[in-house]
């Protein structure tokens, strides 16, 4: 998924800036547009640079949708904007987490997935849970050698011991 | 008649405008056409009609960003003077004779309606990406179904769970999907009382939200620098905003000629 950096700091709007500064907008525009005479048209396609262009086009696939379900799954990790007020009365249940702590089963699987070790804050942000409790939960699962720590970080334990 | 020359020369071509419109413009330009330095920019007249022209290889052009920007660089240098009709990249006659008689004179009455079509116009471009990391947490602060689902998956191995990531991926696809396609259409909204027409191309990346052309009137293109100004700023933590011009209309002529010999 292409990598953009954020958008330039607030209130500078944009500059109008010239065609020939900007090679990715020439291809898509001054190819077969304008004037196109069949007879005397002499263009030799550069491969690389069609695939830059194309093998950007959305396209429906799995791989795709995986690409998708990676990047909403990191907003998890943020902490969901709607999530102050929501309890307020009435009698529908507030969604998402509320205080619940996560399964320490859940820490673990976290950590296997994230083999390169995981540090306390990084934990935090993804359970959205205090490093009080994730620290309790961690003592447990660490007196289980189930987890260890090394250098501030948590790594799953028990598999290569 | 159409034999090349010696040295496999050939007539490339940049545009068709107005002559004296040309003569406005310092003869011969200060710019190097597609092809080298001794690609010296100049003119193939017949009546009232001139072809933007430069000697060339008769050979294949690449197209890199070396060609393309010098093609690009010739359109705009002649468009300080003249409005033009700009010819596809690429496009060599075999001479100026070949220009002179099978475009200007057997084409003439095409070429004039192009270029009354475009006089007094330019083509402005604007492209909208949204910023990631926003575009993802909005879909899912506005996606009550794609919440709960991003957190059951949540903290799953990933094989255990792969029917429903490919579910959740297509959800969110889905409202990539609409949250774009209502996006841009509210900034198209917001620019079309500006613009003379609007042409929409397709995205390019997945998150690209608007890929759009417009043919201006030269003396409106600060009100619509304005506009696209406010547009953005307006979005600014959301989107990008890349706008570009003035260009020669090339998505607002279409002339497609094709000879049967």
């Amino acid at each position: 998924m292409a990598i953009q950096s954020a958008a330039p700091a607030g209130g500078a709007g944009v500059q109008r800036t010239s065609g020939s500064g900007n090679l990715a907008e020439l291809l898509g525009v001054i190819l077969d547009k304008g004037i196109v005479i069949d007879a005397w048209a002499r263009v030799s396609v550069i491969g690389i640079e069609i695939l830059t262009v194309e093998a950007r086009v959305v396209v429906s696939s799995v791989e795709t949708y995986l690409r998708y379900a990676e990047a909403i799954g990191l907003t998890a990790m943020a902490s969901p904007p709607n999530q102050q007020g929501q309890q307020t009365g009435g009698g529908q249940q507030a969604d998402g987490q509320q205080a619940q702590l996560p399964a320490p089963d859940d820490v673990r699987g976290y950590l296997e997935d994230n083999p390169e070790g995981v540090p306390l804050g990084d934990l935090q942000a993804y359970f959205d849970a205090s490093s009080n409790d994730l620290e309790e939960i961690l003592q447990t699962l660490e007196s289980e050698n189930k987890v260890r720590q090394e250098d501030d970080r948590y790594f799953p334990a028990g598999d290569n011991e | 008649m159409t034999e090349a020359t010696e040295d496999g020369t050939g007539t490339y071509l940049y545009g068709i405008v107005y002559a004296d419109q040309f003569k406005n413009a310092k003869e011969p330009l200060e710019v190097t056409g597609v092809g080298g330095s001794d690609a010296k920019v100049r003119a193939v007249e017949a009546g009232d009609l001139a072809a933007i022209v430069s000697d060339a290889a008769l050979t294949r052009y690449e197209t890199n960003r070396e060609n393309l920007v010098a093609h690009e660089t010739v359109l705009e240098e002649v468009m300080k003077g003249a409005d033009i009709v700009p010819v596809a990249f690429g496009i060599v006659a075999t001479n100026d004779e070949e220009v002179k008689e099978q475009l200007l004179e057997r084409e003439s009455e095409l070429l004039h309606q192009s270029l009354d079509y475009v006089k007094g116009r330019v083509e402005l471009t604007l492209q909208v990406l949204w910023n990631e990391d926003r575009l993802f947490r909005e879909i899912a602060d506005e996606n009550e179904e794609i919440r709960q689902l991003r957190d059951a998956i949540a903290g799953q191995p990933a094989d255990a769970v792969h029917n429903e990531k490919v579910q959740l991926g297509t959800l969110t696809g889905q409202a990539v999907e609409s949250k774009s396609q209502a996006e841009g259409q509210a900034i198209l909204d917001a620019l079309q009382p500006l613009v003379l027409e609007t042409t929409v191309n397709d995205n390019i990346t997945d998150t690209m939200l608007l890929n759009a052309a417009f043919l201006v009137e030269k003396a409106r293109m600060s009100e619509v620098d304005d506009k696209v100004n406010q547009l953005s700023q307006e979005r600014a933590d959301r989107m990008i905003f890349q706008y570009v011009g003035p260009l020669p209309p090339f998505d607002f002529v279409n002339v497609h000629i094709n000879w049967q010999e």
